[in-house]
């Protein structure tokens, strides 16, 4: 078991490392020019000049490489060129509003991908057919419109929720809530689609098990047979989808931050990439690595606790 | 209404072996469905339309006319204009091209990276195959979002670099997907059979891999496109599709520009994205249908085992009125199963039985004669399209058919116990042995824990387990197949149960585990004065166990006779024949070969290890 | 769509029952008229609060106008007026500008704004690489005469200074803070308003709460501003509609007719912004025919200047034949008329130039960010054969390759904030913009007569000078750029001209 986790962190590690490399190189495969982005047409040559040594850009690519790599070891992911703040605040500010909206996101699919996805397998009739027909056009809906619809309908006509902007939770909870409701729904539908298909399929799987006509002639309460041991072990093919869906989510985050105007890692990203700050970039990119790597592993760890035969080792 | 509904075959039936099914047809199938016929007809006029766009508008789908913004549907602009004035219909029709090359981009990138490295990697392992699932794990774990946006910002905005890169990133599920399938053809015995009679690998992939790795790609690829323009959209509405083309992810950031002002601009290109990507995914459900592959059965597919043979044909049943001290008693039982032409096929016609405590009746015949589902209807755990109707069907005293699903339940496990036929199959696997034990005692006789964790101990000890301990916390994949039916059997008599209903509760098992288990048995049932339907196509367990026998032959019982009498005497020709047949191949773990025997069958044989009539 | 919405509707209805809790305040934001607060949107976040480093005027300025108070304001017509300076005046020679300050102004860490101050300021910002650096080039020291009075001292005659210290270059640190690392994000200033480091989330939102001490408070209405980085039109428009957002200034035609068409207000002024084809290669280095001075006039003839603000520009703009906007003090009405829109004259001076055929250049591809425009400009030179091959080139390239001289002529805007400044960009042999340093010895002599005269002779030598180029065809404009200011319900605003976003001061309740 500890083993098992040393060797998937270390796994992780270097997952995050070839990412970052990955990056790094791409973003210095072309001839861009930082300094003049950062200075603006304005900026005599001179000024270029200082400005590229200043970020040392004037130094071989491996030397920067291997600059970045060290002091990334020590928890040091440089500063902006930009902004010149230190990427370690620029990602820490933007963290929760992300990590706010996906898990709110993550945790409304999963609840109601089980209950949809349950009933679905369970009542069967034209209740499955509805909901696999809406699956179908759910999925087909880009996230992006729907958070739109969402916020005309829900904050701009009706005022109900705010349209736009994320009230941290420690400021106050109910605003919280309010500010990443939207948003969550709209990155949340087409993962709901996703999930609540997979769900339905390994429910009706397991309910065609030898062992669930077993339990039901023992006369357990049905209940019992289907959510105690149908669910359960209908349950990692479910977590397994809802994984991979996290990932995605961290993706659709990112168009649906910009429809409700959320300053997340989304924003962040686009506006990084977009400028060539590639210190900010890199960050974004080991700190969502990191997450997908933390992801994996708990579903790892989960997979191992409902199913027996996976042994963690 | 029942919880269970609708959950496909819960019934017996063995499970079908479905072959991989000839592809020709497949596109026939395809095109049975209204559902494909219309998906397709809507991918293929999109597609049409957008080649022909210069054709069908002579409006520049770029051109602005800020004069002419936000004009109305009619007129030169049959869709109206949008904010700057560009034409809706254009930017529409061409959209549709910038669509469908950029999932069409996605498909060859994904294929091309996936497809052959999947094949290599499932067929030869090794290193290669390491090396691959390693690059593919990396890929998954990075937010394809970032990849794009570092790559845009780098090589300048672009729709179909953009689509490349999201081949690439996709490339693993295609991967994956090649990989498990060629894995498993690989394992296949003909694969091994073709190598070892010396055809060369390139031969073998073209007849025996390529084959099996087409279908699923085929769906792949058809799901790929739809999620490819979902994809293309958000990254049109964040800025980065090539400038200067128009597109419907475009067109949609351009209507959130102009919302307020003429909300109809979003549903165009709305509409296009949703039904085209339906139309894709629902093509992909209907390819799997259509190719059998990866899906379950169909819902519809019930062994329609019996159809109607004319009375006349069978010798009428031996029925007697049952015994008024019956524990069980069914009289003209039928069950049947609609069939999806509207008929309805019947696999039980007419089923009558007795049973006394403590008697032990036989139930034989073929598989598919109905013996296993007339012992579900006792249970009451047909799958709910079954239509069950008998004149008589109590226990105890008690009308089964007149019970609420409720009190049925509370029947079952309590009063009347089942052995189910596969023991590895029939317990939980992710729950330990003692939880599944104790859980019904606990309903039904509500115990403690501990009283019941005590006397699961004990019952595990009775039905011969060593190591009571160890077993009730073992989860079920630690234990042995004979250890598992001993559990199962446990489980059936654990809260002391009046009835036992038995399906095949030995096939499964080696000779000699057979033997103890069947010892069991009869222990248990003298033991505790049970009266025992026991299903089997085996006569040998027959003539260990029962006290009278029914041979069962499509879904009618041809005869009903006392053990010794049946086994000396049978009377119908069909008993003679399974007789004759069991007696040739010995107890295997395999229904009885159907059909008629073979007339240059040689003399029987002496009976098989597993007893001899008494 | 409506299955979306249906779907879209039942989702949220789960959520709605546990968000109503605190849901209902959520969407109120900070209405019309009450003074209490005012939400302003920025397209982008500030680069830094350090002095020397703030990023050039633009939509980031209400960022720092906020903490920052500054040596000079504009009026509406973007000329200079008092602020922290009362008078200011240049010596004969234009190379010392006497500056006299307000005594009455600390800055909220208690370090007093003085003669020292501002000389710590204008010293440090000189060496950085900032808008300010590039502003303070001719500046050669300051020096304190007292507390309320400073000489900056020049090593040439620098006309635009003014103009610069009523801009990014004048605002005003702590002499004591301007040493802080932490500068960049944690300004300590002597504006209206301190920014609120609890209530701030950095690259997102800032917020900011009343500097009681502040000595002109009365032209700061609210209490509490906050300034949110908002990069989404359509986003900002939901807010602006919902009452989160107040106000956001808007560069686009599109972002203009959304806003209007969105029912909110939009007040349009100069952006200071000129647009047009700029014609570096006068001498004709790498395109002899532009080495002739009617080739360059065909050009300007063969421009559609009122079409192309129209449909390229959505009307936004003023079309121009001038490189000097129309609240320049340099741009003169009468000049309009120069070059009207004329094809068979403008083949003619082809014609007459040797060049009846036309001929064929090279440019940078403009079309990723300017594709209409690209569009006109290939059809205007398209009437009078010539033809352009469109070379491919990133958007962080496209100015160095400029500077480099790369082109003979491109699509180009260039904003400045006064005439003195576009002589310095784009007249001189020094200028970046300047790419073939093409130089006349008339242009020279306007330019130092310009520098040194003062008043209505300045003035007459710049307008002298807008004719030079205008009459040489230097460059062919076609629009003064306007931008928009839009403002939600109760909000009003008066712009300054030439400026791209109006004052923090200018943004008030409306009265009507």
């Amino acid at each position: 078991m500890l083993l098992f986790l040393l060797r998937r962190i270390g796994a992780g590690i270097a997952l995050v490392w070839v990412a970052a490399t990955l990056v790094f190189f791409l973003t210095t495969l072309t001839g861009s020019d930082p300094a003049r982005r950062i200075l603006g047409p304005q900026a005599g040559p001179d000024e270029i000049a200082a400005k590229t040594r200043e970020l040392g850009l004037d130094r071989p690519v491996l030397e920067r490489y291997w600059d970045w790599f060290t002091s990334a070891l020590r928890g040091d992911l440089g500063a902006s060129w930009f902004t010149n703040q230190p990427v370690s605040r620029l990602v820490a500010d933007a963290l929760p509003v992300s990590l706010s909206l996906v898990l709110a996101a993550i945790v409304l699919t999963a609840a109601v991908s089980i209950v949809l996805g349950v009933v679905a397998a369970v009542r069967g009739g034209w209740l499955d057919s509805l909901l696999q027909g809406v699956s179908i056009v759910a999925f087909a809906v880009p996230n992006f419109l729907i958070g739109m619809v969402l916020a005309l309908v829900f904050a701009v006509q009706l005022g109900i929720f705010p349209a736009l902007g994320y009230t941290p939770f420690g400021e106050d909870p109910g605003r919280w809530l309010a500010s990443i409701t939207l948003p969550a729904v709209a990155l949340a539908i087409g993962a709901i689609a996703t999930v609540a298909t997979q769900t339905r399929g390994s429910m009706i799987d397991v309910l065609q098990q030898d062992y669930v006509r077993t339990l039901r002639s023992r006369g357990l309460p049905t209940r019992s047979v289907l959510l105690k041991h149908a669910l359960r072990n209908a349950a990692p093919a479910s977590l397994t989808v809802l994984s991979l869906q996290f990932i995605a989510l961290i993706s659709g985050a990112v168009v649906i931050e910009k429809v409700f105007g959320l300053n997340g890692l989304g924003e962040r990203a686009t506006a990084a990439a977009g400028q060539g700050d590639v210190p900010l970039v890199l960050g974004i990119v080991v700190l969502a690595v990191v997450v997908v790597v933390a992801v994996n592993l708990l579903l790892d760890l989960a997979l191992g606790w409902l199913n027996p035969k996976v042994r963690l080792a | 209404m029942s919880v269970l509904s609708d959950s496909g075959p819960a019934g017996p039936a063995p499970v079908d072996a479905v072959a991989s099914p000839p592809r020709q047809g497949a596109v026939r199938r395809l095109l049975r469905s209204p559902v494909a016929v219309v998906a397709l007809v809507w991918v293929l006029l999109v597609a049409l339309l957008a080649a022909l766009a210069p054709l069908l508008t002579s409006a520049s789908p770029t051109a602005s006319q800020i004069t002419n913004a936000l004009a109305p549907m009619g007129g030169a602009n049959l869709l109206g204009t949008d904010g700057i004035g560009r034409d809706v219909l254009a930017q529409l029709l061409y959209g549709a091209r910038t669509s469908i090359v950029g999932g069409v981009i996605v498909v060859v990138v994904s294929l091309a990276l996936g497809l052959p490295a999947g094949i290599v990697a499932g067929y030869y392992r090794g290193r290669f195959d390491a090396v691959a699932s390693w690059i593919a794990n990396l890929l998954m774990a990075l937010p394809a979002i970032i990849v794009l946006l570092v790559v845009l910002a780098q090589f300048g905005r672009s729709t179909e670099l953009g689509m490349a890169v999201f081949g690439v990133i996709i490339a693993p599920g295609v991967f994956r997907l090649v990989r498990a399938s060629v894995l498993a053809v690989r394992e296949e015995l003909f694969v091994d059979a073709a190598r070892v009679s010396g055809l060369s690998d390139g031969r073998i992939m073209r007849r025996h891999v390529l084959p099996v790795v087409i279908a699923p790609t085929v769906i792949q690829a058809s799901q790929l496109l739809g999620i490819a323009i979902v994809i293309q959209a958000g990254l049109e509405f964040l800025g980065l599709g090539s400038p200067n083309q128009a597109s419907w992810g475009g067109m949609l950031s351009d209507a959130f520009q102009n919302i307020y002002a003429e909300p109809r601009l979003l549903l165009f290109p709305g509409l296009a994205i949703v039904l085209t990507v339906t139309a894709f995914s629902l093509l992909g459900n209907a390819l799997r249908d259509a190719l059998g592959v990866g899906g379950r059965m169909p819902r519809v597919r019930r062994r329609a085992t019996v159809v109607a043979a004319p009375d006349s044909d069978v010798p009428a049943p031996v029925v007697s009125e049952p015994p008024g001290d019956a524990l069980l008693a069914v009289q003209d039982l039928r069950v049947s199963y609609p069939k999806g032409d509207g008929s309805v096929s019947e696999v039980v016609r007419g089923v009558s039985l007795a049973l006394r405590r403590g008697e032990v009746l036989g139930l034989v015949g073929e598989s598919g004669s109905g013996k296993s589902q007339t012992a579900f209807a006792v249970l009451g755990l047909l799958p709910p399209t079954a239509r069950t109707s008998a004149e008589r069907l109590t226990f105890d005293g008690t009308d089964l058919q007149r019970l609420s699903p409720a009190e049925r339940n509370r029947l079952r496990g309590r009063r009347i116990g089942y052995i189910p036929q596969e023991p590895m199959s029939n317990l939980v696997p992710s729950f330990r042995i003692g939880s599944q034990l104790t859980e019904p005692m606990r309903h039904h006789l509500g115990l403690s824990r501990a009283e019941a964790r005590r006397r699961a101990l004990d019952l595990l000890a009775r039905v011969g387990i060593q190591d009571p301990g160890r077993v009730f916390d073992s989860y079920p994949h630690e234990i042995s197949g004979g250890m598992a039916q001993r559990v199962l059997i446990a489980g059936a008599v654990s809260c002391d149960p009046e009835l036992l209903i038995a399906d095949e509760p030995t096939t499964a098992l080696d000779v000699t585990v057979q033997a103890e288990v069947l010892d069991l048995l009869r222990s248990l049932v003298a033991e505790r004065d049970l009266g025992v339907v026991l299903v089997t196509h085996d006569f040998g367990v027959v003539a260990d166990l029962c006290d009278t026998v029914a041979v069962m032959q499509e879904g009618r019982i041809v005869e009903e006779a006392p053990a010794g009498r049946l086994f000396d005497a049978p009377e119908h020709e069909y008993t003679r024949m399974l007789l004759s047949s069991t007696l040739e191949n010995s107890p295997s773990r395999q229904d009885l070969p159907p059909a008629v025997p073979d007339p240059d069958e040689p003399e029987p044989l002496p009976l098989s290890s597993s007893g001899g009539p008494r | 769509m409506r299955r979306s919405l249906v779907a879209a509707t039942a989702a949220s209805a789960l959520l709605l029952t546990a968000a109503c809790g605190g849901s209902s305040d959520g969407a109120t934001g900070s209405g019309g008229g009450s003074t209490d607060d005012l939400t302003l949107a920025a397209i982008t976040p500030p680069a830094s609060f350090a002095i020397g480093e703030m990023a050039s005027s633009g939509p980031e300025d209400h960022y720092y106008q906020a903490v920052y108070d500054k040596l000079l304001n504009l009026d509406a017509d973007g000329q200079p007026v008092p602020n922290l300076v009362t008078e200011w005046s240049y010596d004969e020679t234009g190379t010392r500008l006497s500056l006299t300050l307000r005594d009455d102004v600390t800055f909220t860490d208690g370090a007093a704004f003085d003669a020292e101050a501002v000389k710590a300021n204008l010293e440090l910002a000189k060496t950085k690489t900032g808008e300010a650096g590039s502003a303070l080039r001719a500046v050669e020291s300051v020096e304190v005469v007292d507390a309320t009075h400073a000489d900056i001292v020049l090593s040439r005659p620098d006309p635009s200074l003014p103009q610069a210290l009523a801009r990014s270059t004048g605002y005003m640190a702590s002499p004591d803070a301007l040493g802080n690392a932490d500068l960049s994000t944690n300004p300590v200033g002597s504006g209206p308003y301190v920014l609120d480091q609890d209530a701030t989330t950095p690259g997102s939102t800032y917020a900011y709460t009343r500097n009681e001490d502040y000595w002109n408070a009365e032209e700061y209405p609210y209490d509490s501003l906050e300034i949110r980085f908002l990069d989404d039109t359509t986003a900002t428009l939901n807010g602006l509609r919902s009452g989160e957002i107040d106000g956001i200034a808007v560069s686009t035609s599109d972002g203009v007719s959304g806003a209007e068409q969105a029912g909110l207000d939009v007040t349009t002024y100069t952006s200071g912004g000129i647009e047009g084809l700029y014609l570096w290669d006068r001498d004709g280095a790498l395109v002899p025919a532009l080495g002739d001075v009617r080739v360059r006039q065909a050009i300007n003839h063969a421009m559609d200047r009122e079409t192309i603000v129209d449909v390229v520009k959505g009307g936004l703009g003023q079309p121009t034949v001038q490189m000097f906007g129309p609240s320049s003090p340099a741009y003169d009405e009468s000049l309009e008329g120069t070059y009207e829109y004329d094809v068979e004259k403008a083949e003619e001076l082809m014609a007459e130039a040797g060049y009846a055929d036309g001929f064929t250049m090279s440019m940078p591809d403009a079309s990723p960010v300017a594709p209409d425009e690209q569009a006109a400009l290939t059809e205007a030179l398209a009437a009078i054969d010539i033809t352009v091959t469109f070379e491919p080139i990133t958007g962080d390239q496209y100015v160095g390759s400029i500077i480099g001289g790369q082109w003979p002529v491109n699509w180009f805007n260039l904003t400045t904030g006064s005439p003195f400044e576009m002589i310095g960009l784009a007249l001189t042999q020094q200028s970046p913009f300047n790419p073939f340093k093409t130089a006349d010895p008339e242009l020279d002599e306007l330019i130092a007569r310009a520098g040194s005269a003062t008043g209505d002779e300045q003035e007459a030598a710049l307008q002298e000078l807008n004719a030079f180029l205008v009459e040489q065809a230097w460059f062919a404009p076609w629009v003064a750029g306007e931008v928009g200011y839009v403002t939600g319900e109760g909000i009003g605003v008066e712009p300054v001209q030439g400026v791209s976003v109006p004052p923090l001061a200018n943004i008030g309740p409306s009265s009507s």
